[in-house]
């Protein structure tokens, strides 16, 4: 009985302790969590360890996301030239979007391949920690890795995507340039930028269950107010300051004007969405380390 | 040496309604009033445990033991006091934790022993000796969801048992398997204790903790009652058996301390 007696014997400082938490009882909030500097070196020293679970689990979402399919991994290409399909139906044929001498198909096929890599991987990592609940609830592991992970398979499909538009690009014999050095510098904004949301839309998805609708809808107004099925010059010259501050709108402008017009990109709005990439990603990226504490006990 | 310590640890969790929705956190957010209970699993917990030790923590349900086992692995934070293991950790809390159903035996292998730490390459030397552990050799490329229970339980606490750590967690693990290859994972857990393996597990079966742990600390209520050697603590724990652990709830027991109404 001693150390019970003991607790009743501390009563009154519990309740010092007590009303420390009061002011955070929202529920993103956490009781007394410091996060210095040199946990977040640790967190990533943790990280950079995980790297093979990283990859095993990578390998499992790829493995387990086609098991039982009949086609297997020819959906990866399959989705994107069915997606290709319908949208050269409705935005070329029947609306006849201005190409600027641009083969249709290979232009809405170069907005499409980058949107759909983040927009398949936010709306996919959304789920990735509350679908693996009861596996944070019994192994420690940084959580990262599980929205990561989806990242990455996301990653695999763009690069067959990737691939594909590079098919078209050889088979319309569409000249390049030296413009072209820009597309890894664009891939990792873009991967930066889509971690940052992925990160911060599972977390959330774990507090608030009605995240889920709203990803959707959310990804569904980003994708038109980006240039993604029609040319940057349809917007409106007076509208085109606020639309470019939608960093996913430069970053596909800037896709296209590399890849198909040998021409560089509007350089203000690209240092805009890097920039916010870079605050985003940071800012994701702490607040998910403040709340994974609260994962495996929310349940 | 001290190679765990567990100083002043009290754990409290959120009850009632698990997760909120957006309108009602906002409400919440705008009365100014949060209807949150909480429910203190753990109180002023205080122990430590030197290198080699062998410890069963044993308790009734509600008691504890679990609460504490899952911060001592990390999976969950203390809400006050502070744990610290000096070496390398493994915790086994749930069977086949992270075992896809579609994956096959040594896919899930891989899985699992990459989340409880191990590299890969570690894995794949140890392979053949994990699959021999396990019995489930023939079976080894057939997915998991053909097994029977006693397979997964075989496969991944063979993976827990070839684990290169200085300490191992075992939550409840032992009860699921027939009497054979408890006999085994005793064994082995011997083993790994002799070659200086510091073994914490929770049990409710009192026969488990008294053949295999030196020590045993009896939990009630939240609450560390006893710490000694099993004999002795085994009639302080019958004598509990008698007195369930009643979950204590904000309405029924507004001057307990096991629970707090913010």
């Amino acid at each position: 009985m001693g150390p019970c007696l003991q607790a009743a014997g501390r009563r009154v400082n519990r309740a010092g302790v007590i009303d420390d938490f009061e002011g955070t009882a929202g529920p993103l909030a956490l009781p007394a969590c410091p996060q210095g500097r040199l946990e977040m070196i640790e967190n990533w020293k943790k990280l950079a360890d995980a790297g093979d679970l990283l990859y095993t689990w990578t390998l499992r979402e790829l493995k387990v996301r086609y098991a039982g399919s009949l086609l297997g991994l020819a959906w990866t290409v399959v989705y994107p030239l069915a997606l290709l399909l319908v949208s050269t139906m409705m935005f070329a044929w029947f609306l006849r979007v201005p190409t600027q001498g641009i083969p249709p198909a290979l232009f809405l096929y170069c907005g499409l391949t980058p949107w759909l890599f983040s927009n398949n991987a936010i709306q996919s990592s959304a789920f990735a920690l509350f679908a693996n609940l009861q596996l944070i609830k019994n192994a420690s592991f940084p959580r990262e890795i599980l929205p990561l992970a989806t990242l990455f398979v996301g990653a695999v499909d763009f690069a067959v995507s990737s691939l594909l538009l590079a098919g078209m690009v050889l088979y319309y014999r569409l000249p390049v340039g030296i413009t072209l050095v820009l597309v890894p510098v664009l891939v990792v904004i873009q991967f930066m930028l889509t971690l940052a949301l992925s990160l911060f839309v599972s977390a959330s998805l774990v507090f608030f269950r009605d995240i889920r609708f709203l990803v959707p809808i959310a990804m569904q107004l980003l994708m038109y107010l980006s240039p993604v099925f029609y040319p940057i010059d349809l917007v409106p010259k007076r509208g085109r300051f606020w639309y470019l501050l939608n960093p996913f709108a430069a970053l596909i402008d800037a896709y296209r004007r590399v890849i198909l017009f040998r021409s560089w990109p509007a350089w203000q709005p690209l240092l805009w969405a890097a920039v916010v990439s870079v605050v985003a990603l940071v800012a994701a990226y702490v607040h998910f380390k403040r709340v994974e504490w609260e994962f495996a006990d929310r349940i | 040496m001290q190679i765990v310590s567990v100083k002043d640890v009290s754990k409290r969790y959120r009850i009632g309604k698990p997760v909120a929705s957006l309108k009602e956190t906002a409400v919440g957010w705008l009365s100014g009033r949060a209807a949150d209970q909480w429910l203190w699993a753990l109180r002023d917990v205080n122990v430590s445990v030197s290198a080699g030790e062998s410890v069963g923590i044993i308790g009734h349900n509600g008691a504890g033991k679990s609460t504490l086992l899952r911060m001592l692995a990390r999976v969950s934070k203390p809400t006050t006091g502070k744990i610290e293991i000096h070496g390398r950790m493994a915790a086994l809390l749930d069977l086949g934790a992270g075992f896809h159903p579609d994956l096959t035996g040594r896919e899930n292998v891989f899985l699992n022993g990459t989340l409880l730490g191990l590299k890969r390459s570690r894995i794949r030397k140890q392979f053949d000796e994990i699959v021999a552990f396990s019995e489930v050799e023939r079976f080894i490329d057939t997915p998991v969801k053909h097994y029977s229970s006693g397979m997964t339980l075989r496969l991944s606490f063979a993976i827990a048992a070839h684990l290169d750590c200085d300490v191992l967690l075992i939550d409840e693990v032992l009860s699921v398997g027939d009497q054979s290859f408890k006999e085994k994972c005793l064994q082995r857990m011997r083993r790994l204790s002799d070659q200086g393996m510091t073994i914490i597990l929770t049990s409710h079966n009192f026969e488990t903790v008294n053949t295999f742990c030196a020590r045993a600390l009896l939990f009630h209520g939240g609450c560390l009652v006893a710490d000694g050697k099993p004999q002795e603590i085994l009639p302080l724990y019958r004598g509990r058996e008698k007195r369930p652990v009643s979950i204590p709830s904000a309405a029924s027991d507004a001057d307990s301390r096991a629970t707090i109404v913010i």
